[in-house]
Order: structure tokens, then sequence, then C-alpha cells
């Protein structure tokens, strides 16, 4: 794990479901789903690789950040010059606060960001395919903390056994490796056993 | 989803826009060309030579089909697979299992248990009660290593074979299950049913991302895919068997559809094709499955069974094999 960096992707998917994380970051399974695929297309607009100049604003996309401090690095879709201030923009497909996974993605690149700039970095943007809005979240205290912790848990899940399923009825539905995870037999079958 | 199958050694695939265009050579000589789009088909089967050409091959992997290569014969050669499962870990835990005499014993014996069972299942459902049958599994639980769990296998397949001929009837001189080669019309027709469930329990393996090369119940020596063999266990019956009967019973197939061979039986290219309809048929089958309660096919069952054992293998999830009851 010596010069491994947490890919800041697979840190949405931990706050997602810890099993999926774990089965696609040490298991290497992926499939794709209607939504996986959607996600892809909503990034179709961002994938101009480098910087630009968009009416008057300087705009970096698909840029490469990396946290030595935090062992995590990735690529954010894009980071908007706004008054001299630089502000990250994560696109995502669905809609506004769902679930906090978005905001640990935005919140680690952001904390790349001011590692590799050392300037802070007090809010970024989530545009929302879905509503089509984007949504401002600040990096409080709490959110850095939050999202420091939880890159911790990555590295310490990483090592340990693969987690169990979760119980949340919608986010198996619409998980793309639910016929990998099979989080319904395995309940059944360890259930069983215990009975 | 389908199975493509092309038994036809003339025909060619070829992929125009989203779907596969299969032409294939008429009686009067002439080409007939037919589409089936792409999105419908979830495997391809060939037999024989047929070409394939390269776009319909790359658009196939693209699309997570896997193609499949049998003899005319319906001898498995090989397949073409996706890119599926890059579960390195899996793979270690599969051979971990292999290393753990305890764990392999454990596992072993409930497959066995399984397919006793099932074979159980195939003759009283037919009528026929064999109670030895039952006593083997309890047999089987006293065993203490490997060996003794697979002689207690084959003394049971045995006696089930034997009362094959009372189902069957006469005329079909069925005597007991010869392989290599079938000797007879059943043994030909069986050897063709378990080539084909080779195939769906193949890409199952390969999907869950299992070595198919390093089983439990089958010994891991002289290349044989010793888990494909393991997991075909538990639907032999269920699946190939059960078939067998039917369409025999139901005469969809008779004496004439077999040739022999100095003593080596085949079927027939028409007999090939009746039959492949009726296993297609069979494993779109819906049941109601025994441990979960939810519907589902034979196809959707075999893929299950493998990731099943998988999660066994990775995390210790008991394996229960399908019986059903």
């Amino acid at each position: 794990m010596d010069d491994f960096f947490l890919p800041l992707a697979y840190l949405n998917a931990w706050e997602y479901c810890p099993r999926r994380f774990y089965l696609e970051c040490v298991c290497g399974e992926w499939e794709d789903n209607e939504y996986t695929l959607m996600g892809q297309h909503v990034h179709r607009s961002v994938q101009v690789v480098g910087a630009l100049q968009e009416s008057g604003k300087r705009v970096f996309q698909q840029q490469w950040v990396w946290s030595e401090k935090l062992k995590v690095g990735g690529i954010i879709d894009r980071v908007e010059v706004h008054n001299g201030q630089l502000v990250p923009v994560e696109y995502k497909k669905g809609r506004m606060g769902r679930y906090l996974n978005d905001h640990f993605q935005l919140c680690a690149a952001a904390l790349c960001l001011e590692e590799r700039t050392g300037v802070t970095i007090p809010y970024g943007e989530i545009f929302y395919h879905g509503s089509r809005r984007r949504q401002q979240v600040y990096f409080t205290a709490d959110l850095r903390q939050a999202t420091a912790k939880a890159i911790a848990s990555v590295y310490q899940a990483m090592n340990g056994p693969v987690p169990a399923p979760i119980s949340h009825q919608g986010k198996c539905a619409a998980c793309s490796i639910y016929n990998i995870c099979l989080p319904r037999e395995v309940r059944h079958l360890q259930q069983e056993r215990q009975s | 989803m389908t199975v493509l199958y092309i038994t036809q050694r003339e025909a060619v695939i070829s992929k125009a826009y989203e779907a596969f265009e299969i032409t294939l050579k008429q009686a009067d000589g002439s080409w007939k060309k037919s589409t089936i789009p792409v999105q419908t088909v979830n495997q391809i089967v060939l037999f024989g030579n047929p070409r394939l050409t390269g776009d319909a091959l790359m658009y196939a992997l693209e699309l997570g089909i896997t193609v499949h290569y049998l003899s005319s014969f319906g001898k498995y050669l090989g397949s073409t697979l996706p890119s599926c499962s890059r579960n390195g870990q899996l793979r270690l835990a599969q051979y971990q299992c292999y290393q753990d005499a305890d764990r392999c014993l454990h596992l072993v014996k409930t497959i066995v248990a399984a397919k006793i069972t099932n074979q159980y299942t195939v003759l009283y459902r037919r009528g026929y009660r064999s109670i030895s049958l039952k006593r083997y599994k309890s047999e089987l639980q006293k065993q203490t290593n490997l060996e003794q769990v697979r002689g207690i296998e084959g003394t049971a397949a045995r006696e089930y074979f034997a009362c094959w001929p009372t189902l069957l009837g006469d005329e079909w001189g069925f005597r007991g299950r010869y392989r290599r080669p079938p000797t007879d019309p059943v043994n030909a027709l069986l050897s063709f049913a378990y080539g084909l469930l080779r195939v769906q329990v193949t890409a199952a393996v390969h999907l869950a991302g299992l070595d198919p090369y390093i089983g439990y119940l089958h010994a891991v020596t002289r290349g044989q895919p010793a888990l494909v063999l393991d997991l075909m266990e538990e639907f032999r019956p269920l699946v190939a068997d059960n078939l067998v009967l039917t369409v025999l019973k139901n005469r969809e197939l008779k004496r004439q559809d077999f040739c022999d061979s100095l003593g080596a039986y085949q079927l027939t290219e028409g007999a090939r094709k009746t039959f492949l309809e009726a296993f297609e048929k069979k494993i779109q089958d819906e049941f109601q499955h025994s441990v979960f309660g939810y519907r589902c096919t034979y196809r959707r069952a075999i893929e299950l069974q493998a990731r099943l054992l998988a999660r066994h293998l990775q995390e210790g999830v008991p394996y229960q094999p399908l019986v059903l009851r």
C-alpha cells in the first residue's frame, strides 16, 4: 500500500455502502447499470481536459489532485476561479442532498487542492444533473473532520474482511453490483446458520 | 435474455448496426439472412465452425456476451470471454479452501448430499421410490475423507441409473451410464445434455470470478475443470436428467434420431436441434427457489449458485446447493 492513493470516487462509494466499496475497490468487481451509465453520460460536458476560459472565468477541467497527507487522490471534474478563489465543482447525476457521499468526495478534493496550492478553499459546488442546479457546499470544520475520518476508516476497512451487507432497500435497488453482493441471499443464509 | 445456438457449419454471424445478422444456407443452396437484436442475447453457442466476424465478436465482448465453441458432436472446445470479475482475493480464498481438508470435506459432502437428494426427487416424481438412495445420504455424513465421499457418490449414481431402465422401458436398451463413448441412444443424449449444462456452468464460474480448474469434489488432475464439474453436480439431475427423461417419455425423440457408428451412438442433426430447443426451454423454466422463495429460471439459479459459492469461499457464508422439493 506504499504508493497507494485512495481514489476520491471510492470515498463516495464507501459512504454509499462499505460492502460496495470493498467489492469494488479491494476485489475489483464492477458492473454497469442504468445509473452508472447515466453517471458517465452527465460527465460528457466536462470531458475536455485542461485549462480554458469561459465567459471571463478561468476553468480547469478533469484536474488531477492529490494529498500526500491524507493519501487520497483523483480527478476533479472542474475547478473554477471565482474572484481569485478556487472553487471545486463535481458533476452528479442525481438530485441534491440525497446522501452525504458527494459532500465527502468534494471536500476531499478541496483538501487536496489546499495542500497543493497552500490557499484555503471555503466552499465548492455540486452540479446535480437531475435538478439542473448547483449546490454550494461549505467546507466547515465539521465536514473537514468527517472527511478525514472517513478516509482513515476506509484505509482500516481495506485491510479487514468483506463488510456485511447493509439494510437499505433504496440503495440496494439502485446498486449496479447487487447481483455480485447478493445482500438478501447472504443475510438469509447467515441467519439460517444462526438459528 | 437468450442463448443464440448456431448449429450449421456454413453459417455466418456478422454485425449489422445493433443486431447480429445470421446467414444460413438453405436446402436449395441459396442463402437466407435473418437478424436478432444483440441486446436480447447473453450467450452464443457455436457448433462445428460457423464463421463469426471480428465486428460481431468485438461487439459481443463489449456487451458482455460469452461465445462458446463446441465441436459438431457437442464436445466443449472453449469460450471467448468478455472481461469479467477481477477478484484476485476470491481466487486466493478458493485455493485456501482447497488446502483445508476439513472445509473441503464439509463442502463436498454438502454437494454430494444435494446431488443424491435431487436424484431421489427425479425418481420420486416419476413414481419410483428408491430407499437405498436415501440411505446413502445418511451414510455420507459418517465419512471422514474425500475418497470415501467420492465412492458413495459413485455407488449412489450407479443405483440411480439402475432405476432408469424401469422408467424408460426396454425399447431404449439402456443398461447404465457409459460415457466414453455412449453405447446407446440414452447415453448419447445424456452426454449431450451434460455438455450443454457444462457450457452454462462454465459461463457462470467465469462470471463469478472463480478458477474453473481448482475444485473440491473432483480431483485437480488431467486438466479437468474441477470446479465446473463440482457445481454441475446439483444441476445434473434437475436440468439434464429430468429433461432427457421427459423428452424420451414424450417421444419428442425416437430411436431413428440416433445413429450408431461402430457401436458409438450420437444424435442426428435434426435431433440435436430438437433437443437444443427443449434444453433452452428447460433452462428458461421458472420455478420457486427452495431457499430464497422467489421465482427464478434455471439459468439464473446456475449463476446464483456460482456467486453463492464465491460468497462462501470469500466470506464463509454457508453454501447451500439447489435442492428441489
